[in-house]
């Protein structure tokens, strides 16, 4: 824009601007993009075990996207889904809470203590924690014990190597990357814009409604975007909980690849899971700009042309 | 004006003019909270505190309590006689490391804040090798040969992969918050790509690739170190860069840039202005997002899973072998160990950024992935 | 009850921030449809004092009356007293009408009503152009009469404002203090007014409390602050002033560098003997190139410096102890230059006399700093 009036700054590097990010365009392309698009491509061949690298790609065919769709893929593909948006709305139920006190109900001086409570857990190993959970969910374990003991169930459960179980594990694994996103949004609204609602009239009801969420809207969608895609993929969970029954796509995909070694369909497998999970994100962010549109509609105020002039 | 009716009640014990205390009206949507906060700390330390009880079971399952303690396991996973030695010696090197800078500010009254940053973390990388390397400490220390390895592919692996990431993600942190330009969006859209990428697309990926195109490098051992390895440092490094990334343009947005231009205004040429201004600028960034990499990259599992080879197979995988059978409590124990280092690390990261002037919610911003 | 609609009663208030007391026994009334100033430097509790009207903060000891209702524990959401914010707070997700409209719609106006209301309150501010921009696009002046919009389409009993001038540069901030003090006397609501700046303050309000570490010094209007002082903080505070310290002789001071101050004022304002301080303004110190004669209210000295300021002429004199500032208009002036020997002198009059106890408090500033 001013760009014109400006006088060329002398002594800057002035050579490709992106220079400096030259190593790591590099890097991406050859080890995220490139292959990634040759996933792509090999979904479209056929299984050939007789290759170091299992795939024959002479006649390019849509025939594992159609195994994809058979019934025992597309069961465990309807759970996987199932499983991650179950998930999803519960760490946001559980997480934002959390996310809530932290970012304005605590003194400052606990909030660093308590932030580094929910740190802490979140980054010590995943798949240790998932293993942990082998612990409660056990026959006889912990948690079957427990419940016995208050009189909740009659006989021992366990619940292991079931889909509950990995869900269980999947909101546990996952809430603590929930509520740091949510705190960050939250702590990121400017105090005095709630106290304004306040003074204008509105109680704690209608400011959390009007101003806090609206404001804190695209950050609760950043932590649901990378808690969601994340537990679409998961793997780790369901293969240690899950055994057969509690199967997941990521799972699948997992067992295609090492253990049949059948490449294409993995690698088809994969593809229709990102497809899946963006269709899933296109219908969630349509839904959301349906809500805003209607909210800022019966927001909006006309003001009458007689009244303005 | 309309004479609106005043809301508010008289409160039924009037105030006394002479200023009694008033007392706090007490905020019930707060304990809620507070409460709900509490419960889900519990949840999540419950499986935590599992671990580490259950490394002390008698009993021969990680699983199933015997309703005894016992420290049997962590004999079985450590031969006392070479752990003690090898440990005391990390503790050493490593803590000559991080009360160095300070004594020699004491008495030179010499001090530069990236050497007193960079210190600790060296010390410790320089404590792990020289040990390593001098006594085999990995099979020596853990009985079992098989965890050991592991455990040593763990480390090697998580270094290699940081030092990458720091490079790269330092570089490109810089590059997006000093030279945006018309590549800065489809970078940006890369990164988030990688970041949110199931991790399971990205590995399968990765293994097809590098067992198509060697390089030279991913399918022949070089210099004593695995094939896996150097795809494992390819692999993990994918993820940490990305984090390196974000962590270092935030920390540079946060700075005006005119600190820069003020450099060269006196006279440095660009080279000098951005090893004395910038890197500093930057440095706490890089150590925290260097010491995040490698707690995720010690971590990684997918990854590992899909990418490493026979010869290099890491902790974690050596877990999931081990899920095939019942599991042994000392597994549970070299976990604790693990958990000691990760919280030992994220510790030292929320100093740093502590030290730069961060507040801890923008610590939990930085860890939550800016 | 509708008499006093409007009024605020601060009684003994008391609020604490861990061990820093923000707030100290302040006692404050403000009459109905009145134009109060709360004026005082930065960090003396002017913004907690609003804040405890408005609700977001609750005293920790004495009370709090609006429009002669006890207001304690009353959420701010409920009290019908308006804010405009320091840095305005206005909504950045809503456009200028949905912002202005917020407040009805809380109390659940109906729609053609607000509508009306949106359109006259912007009308009111000079804003009906913007109704439908975002606060971001918009200048700090524009966004400080959209907070005003915001906050008087609500009708409120007083209004609060929080420097709401500070961040405008100086000529659009004399346009608002027109615009402002023109609004509050067509409209007739309170308004608590809060500024550092003393002219400002002086300019736009009926009367002015001059605050200093938490409590109230004077509460008068701006005449009187001017004129009579109640402290030697407030004489210093509100326009400017030369101060000497010294041992108070009943109606008068001798300062420690051999200077009498005799002052014509009836009261004795320090007992004698007491450690005392004299001020005498800048506009009432004369200058003259020959000694007067005089043993009292006169003092020597060099010209150390000379500055102008188009119809008036600032001189530093350097004497003894201290620099003495004298401003005198440039009509009829004396034309001195650095280095002439002149002789300080002034009127019995218009010597002040004040305890020593804010003698650090106000000799601390050098005085050319106030220029
Ligand atoms: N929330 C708070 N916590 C701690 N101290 C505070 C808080 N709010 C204000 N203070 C302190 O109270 C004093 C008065 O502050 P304030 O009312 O904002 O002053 P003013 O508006 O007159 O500049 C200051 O010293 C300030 O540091
Ligand atoms: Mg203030």
């Amino acid at each position: 824009m001013t760009a014109s009036v400006v006088p060329p700054k002398r002594g800057r590097l002035r050579a490709p601007k992106f220079l400096l990010a030259g190593p790591s365009i590099i890097w991406y392309v050859l080890f995220f993009v490139a292959p990634i698009a040759f996933i792509v491509y090999y979904s479209f061949g056929a299984k050939d075990s007789t290759k170091l690298v299992p795939v024959n790609m002479s006649s390019l065919s849509f025939s594992n996207y159609h195994e994809a769709f058979s019934a025992t893929f597309f069961t465990t593909f309807k759970a996987t889904i199932k499983v991650a948006l179950t998930a999803t709305l519960l760490t946001v139920v559980i997480g934002f809470p959390v996310a809530y006190f932290l970012a304005f109900k605590v003194q400052e001086k606990w909030r660093a203590i308590l932030l580094a409570l929910v740190i802490v857990p979140s980054f010590t190993s995943f798949l240790i924690r998932t293993v942990a959970w082998r612990i409660p969910l056990a026959q006889n374990g912990t948690l079957s014990k427990w419940l016995q003991d208050w009189g909740v169930i009659g006989g021992p459960i366990s619940l292991l190597e079931t889909r509950t179980a990995v869900q269980i594990a999947i909101v546990y694994n996952y809430l603590g990357f929930m509520i740091l996103p949510l705190f960050v949004a939250l702590d990121r609204i400017e105090p005095v814009l709630r106290e304004a609602s306040k003074d204008l009239g509105a109680g704690r009801f209608a400011t959390f409604m009007r101003v806090t969420l609206p404001l804190a809207g695209p950050g609760i969608a950043a932590g649901v975007l990378l808690t969601f895609i994340p537990m679409c993929g998961d793997y780790v969970t369901a293969t240690v909980l899950g055994g057969a029954k509690g199967n997941m796509i990521g799972a699948l995909i997992d067992s295609e690849f090492k253990g049949a070694q059948n490449w294409p369909l993995g690698a088809a497998i994969a593809v229709m899971m990102i497809l899946a999970v963006l269709l899933l994100l296109g219908i969630g962010a349509a839904l959301i700009g349906v809500v805003r549109y209607v909210l800022r509609r019966r927001r909006r105020v006309t003001l009458d042309a007689g009244a303005t002039a | 004006m309309t004479a609106a009716t005043i809301p508010g009640t008289i409160p039924v014990t009037t105030p006394s003019a002479t200023g009694g205390r008033n007392r706090k009206k007490r905020d019930g949507l707060r304990i809620v909270l507070a409460v709900w906060c509490v419960i889900v700390l519990i949840f999540l330390f419950v499986p935590i505190g599992l671990v580490v009880l259950h490394s002390f079971n008698r009993g021969g399952s990680f699983s199933i309590w015997s309703g005894h303690t016992s420290t049997k396991w962590w004999g079985t996973l450590f031969k006392a006689s070479e752990a003690w030695p090898a440990l005391i010696e990390i503790i050493i090197i490593t803590g000559i490391g991080t009360v160095l800078p300070p004594i020699i500010r004491k008495v030179t009254g010499w001090h530069r804040r990236i050497f007193e940053l960079w210190f600790p973390p060296i010390a410790f990388l320089v404590a792990l090798v020289i040990v390593a390397t001098s006594t085999d400490m990995y099979r020596n220390v853990f009985r079992d040969k098989n965890l050991g390895d592991a455990l040593r592919n763990s480390f090697l692996a998580a270094i290699g992969a940081t030092l990458v990431a720091v490079a790269l993600g330092g570089l490109s942190g810089v590059a997006l918050a000093r030279r945006p330009g018309f590549w800065t969006k489809p970078f940006i859209l890369t990164v988030f790509l990688i970041l949110v990428t199931p991790e399971i697309m990205d590995a399968i990926a990765l293994a097809g690739w590098m067992q198509r195109f060697g390089f030279g490098v991913f399918n022949s051992s070089h210099g004593g170190i695995d094939a896996g390895i150097f795809r494992l440092w390819v692999g993990e490094s994918l993820y940490a860069s990305a984090v390196v990334t974000l962590i270092v343009r935030a920390r540079l947005a946060g700075i005006d840039e005119t600190l820069e231009e003020a450099a060269s205004d006196l006279g440095a040429p660009p080279g000098r202005a951005f090893r004395q201004i910038t890197l500093p600028l930057i440095s706490s960034a890089l150590v925290a997002g260097g010491l995040l990499s490698f707690t995720i990259c010690l971590d990684n599992t997918i990854i590992a899973e899909q990418v490493a080879t026979a010869g290099s197979s890491t902790f974690p995988t050596y877990v999931i072998s081990q899920l095939r059978s019942t599991v042994k409590p000392f597994v549970g124990a070299a976990a604790v160990v693990l958990f000691i280092v990760t919280i030992g690390a994220l510790a030292f990261v929320a100093t740093v950024l502590k030290r730069s002037g961060d507040s801890s919610s923008q610590i939990a911003a930085t860890l939550g992935g800016g | 009850m509708s008499g006093v609609r409007g009024s605020v009663e601060l009684v003994d208030v008391t609020k604490r921030f861990g061990s820093m007391v923000a707030v100290d026994r302040l006692n404050l009334e403000v009459h109905p449809g009145e134009f109060l100033s709360l004026l005082g430097p930065s960090g003396c509790g002017k913004t907690t004092t609003l804040r405890m009207l408005a609700g977001f903060d609750q005293p920790d000891e004495g009370y709090i009356k609006i429009s002669g209702e006890f207001v304690q524990g009353v959420p701010p959401y409920k009290r019908d007293v308006n804010t405009v914010f320091q840095h305005y707070a206005l909504f950045p997700h809503m456009s200028v009408s949905e912002n202005v409209a917020y407040g009805m719609r809380q109390k659940r106006v109906p729609k053609s009503e607000i509508a009306g209301r949106v359109a006259e309150a912007l009308d009111m501010v000079k804003m009906s152009k913007l109704a439908d921009r975002r606060p971001k696009q918009m200048s700090g002046g524009q966004q400080q009469r959209v907070a005003v919009a915001r906050a008087l389409v609500n009708r409120p009993s007083v209004l609060l404002l929080d420097e709401p001038l500070g961040a405008l540069d100086r000529k659009l901030r004399e346009e608002m203090q027109i615009e402002l003090k023109l609004l509050q006397s067509q409209l007739g609501i309170t308004f608590v007014f809060v500024t550092h700046d003393q002219e400002e303050a002086m300019g736009m309000s009926d009367r002015i409390a001059i605050m200093l570490d938490g409590h109230v010094e004077q509460l008068a209007d701006s005449e009187s602050v001017y004129e009579r002082p109640a402290s030697a903080f407030v004489a210093g505070f509100i326009g400017r002033n030369n101060f000497w310290k010294g041992t108070s002789t009943g109606h008068g001071v001798q300062a420690s560098d051999g200077t009498v101050f005799v002052s014509s004022s009836p009261e004795e304002r320090v007992a004698q003997g007491q450690p005392a301080l004299a001020a005498i303004r800048p506009e009432c110190i004369h200058l003259s190139a020959t000694d007067p004669g005089s043993t009292t209210n006169v003092i020597p000295g060099t010209i150390a410096g000379v500055s102008h300021y188009g119809d008036v002429l600032q001189y530093v004199v350097r004497t003894a102890e201290r620099d003495v500032i004298s401003l005198l208009p440039r009509q009829g002036a004396l034309r001195l230059a650095p280095g002439d020997q002149v002789w300080c002198h002034w009127e019995a009059s218009e010597v002040y006399q004040f305890s020593a106890d804010q003698a650090d408090l106000v000799m601390a500033e050098p005085a050319l700093e106030h220029i």
